[in-house]
């Protein structure tokens, strides 16, 4: 039997508030783009998650992306569970690197987001070296 | 009984377990919590979160009220996946206080903590503690 309590850490794998979101006080571009710092064939598992409250829409916020930087992304996926702002898609920049992209109105809007990074790259420290809001519905960076 | 001195702040955008729900047996459908956030116009811009469990209905906890202290009312309740507690509602109490209100069909063994995302722009960062906390049969304003 594995010993699961040596496996137990407060914090060590989850990082709070990388990065905030300012408020923003116009209806449009609906669409922003988040950079990571991670590129492809670096093995790392990560969820990353929006939180905070779009007053405009009069929703909380909580979504979450999650990847696999294995050569290719893996496993990509979204889910929201307030609609505040949803979680829209993950894909890989031109030059390899695992980006994120939301989607949602943002009169008066903010978030923060924290990341989780467990299994394979546990521990690796998340974060954004390019953000943009914009039009585009697919591949941005 | 809940136990207001709980409060643990890690940052001003990101205030996790200000405050602790828990009861027993304790009767009462509407759990109200008052806020420190002053109301009218002082203009805060808030998303509170309670995540939790409630033993009795055997369901996890986590919802989230929205509001701005305007010069009226402003906010309401998101509900997801989890449903041992809802966000009932939002209102202004006669003390001066921007109030929660939370709903559960099943009170029995209920707990959850309070974390606070003052990131909506006015008011970002402002520190929120609750001052009282009823838990009774009233669907609209308690306090």
């Amino acid at each position: 039997m594995s010993n699961l309590l040596s496996n137990t850490r407060v914090g060590g794998v989850v990082q709070y508030g990388f990065y905030t979101q300012g408020a923003s006080y116009d209806f449009s571009p609906t669409y922003w783009h988040y950079k990571t710092n991670i590129a492809l064939s670096t093995y790392v598992m990560g969820m990353v998650e929006a939180i905070g409250y779009n007053y405009g829409n009069g929703n909380a916020i909580r979504c979450a992306w999650t990847f696999y930087s294995y050569s290719y992304l893996a496993q990509p996926s979204t889910q929201t569970y307030y609609p505040g702002l949803s979680a829209d898609g993950v894909y890989v920049s031109s030059d390899g690197y695992i980006c994120l992209r939301a989607t949602g109105s943002s009169y008066f809007a903010g978030w923060i987001f924290n990341a989780t990074t467990l299994a394979a790259g546990s521990g690796t420290q998340i974060a954004f070296t390019a953000v943009s809001r914009n039009d585009t519905t697919g591949n941005y960076y | 009984m809940a136990k207001l001195s709980t409060t643990n702040i890690s940052s001003g955008i990101q205030q996790h377990g200000i405050f602790q729900f828990s009861n027993g047996a304790s009767s009462g459908n509407y759990i109200h919590m008052e806020t420190t956030i002053t109301q009218p116009s002082s203009n805060i811009m808030m998303m509170l979160e309670a995540v939790g469990y409630n033993y009795g209905a055997s369901l996890p906890v986590r919802c989230a009220w929205t509001f701005y202290s305007y010069a009226y009312a402003l906010g309401g309740g998101n509900n997801g996946a989890y449903t041992g507690l809802s966000a009932d509602g939002i209102y202004y109490t006669s003390a001066g206080y921007v109030a929660i209100r939370a709903y559960t069909s099943s009170p029995y063994y209920l707990g959850f903590t309070l974390d606070a995302y003052p990131a909506a722009g006015n008011g970002g960062g402002t520190i929120i503690g609750i001052r009282r906390v009823s838990q009774n049969s009233t669907s609209g304003a308690y306090y």
